[in-house]
């Protein structure tokens, strides 16, 4: 398995998703529905920790995308939460930092998305 | 230098078969890892790019894929008889915008460019023949 999406308790009105692996064009299409019924159609704000992801294209972006605009279109957003090497410099190389918000801890995440929803 | 040449079929599958082969090739020749990520992005943007776009008949088409270590950096020459597509010209899109509607349209593109130099394309006898480099050192 490329990728694995492991939805992480939480008792905060937030949704927490791990994206695990290789969001390449194969995954998306393998998570895509799983990955928006976990965040985009819950309708209040997401954290998606990238901390454990190998690598992304651009069409794993689009998917981040597709789930932060739902989330937009209900006054909630998506926090991404933890990128590191190559996924970082893949994210911040197309600029998706400057459209969807970046934290480097948990604390951070919950504060972000906690201050869209006020 | 060494060189790595595959042919794809187009179809989305052939994503996981050149993945195994290029990331095997890579390692053996000692391309470090930051170098080998680009290097991986860069070509299945390329590739997905073509499985996706270039042809519309139905029929399944072959792609050449070349990859081959350089001094300073990686070449990359990928070949297909689809449609006439310059990659060069592709205009990266905002990402506002894209953020607004959820899509990825050209984000590919926008990345192939940012990341590989000396970006190259030739329609030479109905093949379209684009050219990457991507150097050791990040552009």
């Amino acid at each position: 398995m490329n990728i694995e999406l492991i939805v992480v308790p939480t008792s905060e009105n937030v949704s927490h998703v791990q994206l695990v692996g290789r969001l390449d064009v194969l995954a998306m299409k393998e998570i895509d529905v799983r990955f928006h019924g976990e965040t985009a159609a819950r309708e209040r704000s997401a954290i998606v920790d990238l901390s454990r992801l190998e690598f992304i294209t651009s069409l794993g972006i689009g998917m981040l995308f597709g789930c932060a605009k739902s989330l937009r279109r209900r006054g909630q957003t998506m926090v991404l939460l933890g990128s590191t090497g190559f996924v970082d410099t893949a994210l911040r190389t197309v600029g998706v930092h400057e459209v969807i918000p970046f934290a480097t801890t948990l604390d951070e995440a919950r504060r972000l998305a906690r201050d869209a929803r006020s | 230098m060494a060189i790595l040449r595959l042919t794809l079929a187009s179809r989305l599958a052939e994503i996981k078969r050149f993945g195994a082969a290029l990331a095997e090739f890579l390692d053996e020749e000692g391309v470090p890892p930051s170098l080998a990520h680009r290097v991986k992005l860069v070509i299945e943007e390329l590739v997905v790019n073509v499985i996706q776009h270039a042809f519309d008949d139905g029929r399944e088409h072959t792609i050449l894929l070349d990859v081959r270590t350089e001094p300073g950096g990686v070449a990359i020459v990928v070949e297909d008889d689809g449609k006439a597509f310059d990659p060069r010209r592709a205009r990266a899109p905002a990402l506002r915008d894209l953020v607004d509607t959820g899509k990825s349209g050209g984000l590919g593109l926008a990345m192939i460019q940012k990341l590989a130099r000396d970006l190259s394309y030739q329609r030479i006898d109905g093949r379209n023949r684009v050219r990457a480099f991507v150097a050791h050192r990040v552009p």
